[in-house]
């Protein structure tokens, strides 16, 4: 495929992110911050937050299929997770998050579940839409192109 | 490289997405980045290398120690503008942070212009601690000279007794050598307590015996040229008053096992104190491990009024995770040398309007004593940032601590009158907070406070501290 296609693609793509609520501006942000120095800041940030996440979902599902369930733990978890879904822009993944604190407030823990399974479904929806991107790029950076910077 | 370019910070984060972006975004500001994901592993890092960083970032979210701690930390051990981060901007926990000083609290998702601007912040502070300084000076002058030398340490400690008449000569004789020297006119060189300094000083009265000791006995062991008897008359003064807080504090400790508050700590914030102590501990040259510092300043700040009030008998309801004592390995017999206080009636002076107090935490600002001690007015610093300087001689205590004291029976509380800090009634008024610095020591505080704000000058002998604040 051409670069000029991939390219268009690509923007095209992420502005459905956006459109979405999938990202934020937080994630302009973090393209910004790519340079030369960095040229693969934003997938290494990314899958920081991948991995780091999977961890607090883990932690999460443990917490709450306890005998007892201790929710101050499972508030902090989901806490963590807020802060740094925040930090890629992963809005849907973030408002997931307060939902889920509000159920935990009420120690509630049936809802809680479903806030868990909620969340986990974002996760994966944005996971798997930050794949297609960054497969996106480096198609164009293959065929010889550079990849554009959103505004 | 100009300012602010080259600004050492250090940012503290345990997530790790966020360290890096932190990190890329302060680097793009020209700045000096170490990070950290150990609220612990930072401590570790500033006390190693102290002067090495210019600022520090923090997120409140920290699993191994509370961001509120260890900004408490931050700021009486190194004096370092510290900011706060989290992803919740609730109110109140914008509150606690500016409440426990630190200068700025940031919102997550953080934008790189905001980290662009924290510089000023470590402007804002230099500028502030020399202007403190130089009018720290004039307002010195000009007490010396009202006061005249009567009301020095040294005039005080004379006067209220060395009853052995052998001592009494050398002193009159000492006294005389001083006052040659005090000319009002002259400003007195200002003491750096050190951590080594301070150390010799303990091991001196140690050495001595602390219901023995005086300034003179306690200078000649010490056996530090330039250091004035004055100097360390002062200093042993504060001394007293941080060993009888410790004391009042352990007496705390015994009577407050039934007391359940929810406000108060909380198993965590418990775990984290002792492992704040645990840290202090560590601190081999410093004279913060023997102290445990940071563990009183610390338990100072989660009380919650409602316990004072005719709950307990004239001290304040600390709650202490682990045995002061322990700590305390330099001090032969703290219970000895608060008793050897007790029975005395101290009137401290009212504070003057100079004084500024540090941040306090807004939970605590009201304060009154109910019920068996009628007299003393507490405020509950949990900055404890009133910094006492040596030059500084207005203590007045009344009688001389130092000899035979007669113990009146009470287990430890001295019976000390205090004056309210803002003298109206018995409610203590509101104090002035700076905002931005509030975790600074206030120069301007001349005055023995009460005495749970005075001790607190113990906390924080470290040497960078000290060298800091007499940067000029």
């Amino acid at each position: 495929m051409e670069v000029v296609q991939l390219q268009t693609r690509f923007v095209e793509y992420t502005a459905s992110l956006f459109r979405e609520g999938y990202l934020d501006a937080q994630f302009t942000q973090l393209q910004q911050l790519q340079d030369e120095s960095n040229p693969d800041f934003v997938v290494e940030v990314v899958s920081l937050f991948f991995e780091d996440s999977e961890r607090l979902l883990n932690d999460l599902t443990r917490a709450l299929n306890q005998q007892s369930v201790d929710f101050k733990k499972v508030d902090a978890n989901v806490h963590q997770l807020k802060g740094s879904s925040s930090s890629i822009g992963a809005q849907r993944i973030k408002n997931a998050c307060i939902t889920f604190r509000n159920f935990c407030d009420e120690q509630n823990i049936e809802a809680s579940l479903r806030c868990l399974q909620q969340v986990k479904q974002e996760y994966s929806l944005v996971k798997n839409k930050l794949d297609t991107l960054f497969r996106l790029e480096q198609q164009i950076v293959a065929a010889g192109g550079s990849i554009p910077v959103m505004e | 490289m100009p300012f602010p370019a080259g600004l050492r910070v250090l940012v503290v984060d345990d997530d790790p997405t966020w360290l890096k972006i932190l990190e890329k975004m302060l680097k793009k500001c020209s700045y000096e980045v170490t990070t950290c994901c150990l609220a612990i592993e930072a401590l570790k890092l500033l006390r190693q290398r102290k002067h090495g960083f210019d600022i520090v970032i923090s997120d409140v979210n920290m699993p191994d120690m509370d961001g509120f701690k260890l900004l408490e930390h931050v700021g009486l051990e190194m004096d370092l503008p510290v900011i706060m981060m989290s992803v919740d901007g609730e109110t109140s926990r914008v509150m606690k942070g500016v409440h426990h000083g630190a200068c700025d609290y940031l919102l997550k998702p953080i934008r790189m212009k905001e980290l662009r601007n924290i510089w000023q912040h470590v402007f804002r502070k230099r500028i502030h601690e020399v202007r403190d300084i130089e009018s720290h000076e004039g307002i010195e002058e000009i007490q010396m000279m009202r006061n005249g030398l009567d009301q020095s340490d040294d005039g005080y400690l004379l006067s209220g007794g060395d009853l052995t008449s052998g001592k009494k000569r050398k002193d009159v004789e000492n006294k005389h050598d001083d006052k040659d020297f005090g000319d009002p006119s002259v400003k007195k060189a200002r003491v750096v307590w050190t951590v080594d300094l301070h150390q010799k000083f303990v091991k001196a009265v140690n050495q001595i015996g602390f219901d023995k000791v005086g300034p003179k006995k306690i200078l000649d062991l010490m056996n530090v040229p330039w250091l004035t008897r004055e100097n360390v008359a002062s200093h042993l003064q504060k001394y007293r008053l941080y060993l009888s807080r410790l004391q009042r504090e352990n007496d705390l400790k015994a009577s407050f096992g039934g007391i359940k508050h929810s406000d108060l700590y909380s198993k965590d914030t418990a775990g984290s104190l002792c492992l704040q102590n645990s840290i202090n501990m560590q601190q081999n040259d410093s004279a913060n491990g023997n102290y445990g510092f940071s563990g009183n300043t610390i338990l100072v700040q989660g009380v919650d009024p409602k316990i004072h009030e005719g709950d307990v008998k004239g001290t304040i309801s600390v709650p202490i995770a682990e045995p002061k004592n322990a700590m305390i390995s330099d001090i032969p017999d703290p219970q000895k040398a608060s008793s050897s206080q007790a029975g005395h009636n101290h009137s401290f002076r009212p504070l003057k309007s100079d004084v500024n107090y540090a941040a306090f935490d807004s939970t605590i600002t009201q304060y009154s004593w109910n019920g068996e001690v009628p007299d003393i007015q507490f405020k509950q610093v949990h900055e404890p940032y009133l910094q006492l300087k040596d030059g500084f001689s207005h203590l007045p205590l009344p009688g001389d601590p130092q000899h035979h004291i007669p113990v009146n029976g009470r287990p430890t509380t001295p019976s000390i009158n205090l004056r309210p800090l803002n003298t109206a009634g018995d409610k203590l008024t509101a104090i002035e907070i700076k905002p931005s610095y509030a975790k600074h020591r206030s120069n301007h505080i001349r005055h023995v406070a009460p005495l749970g704000s005075a001790i607190d000058l113990y906390s924080v002998q470290s040497e960078s501290h000290l060298a800091n604040f007499h940067a000029s």
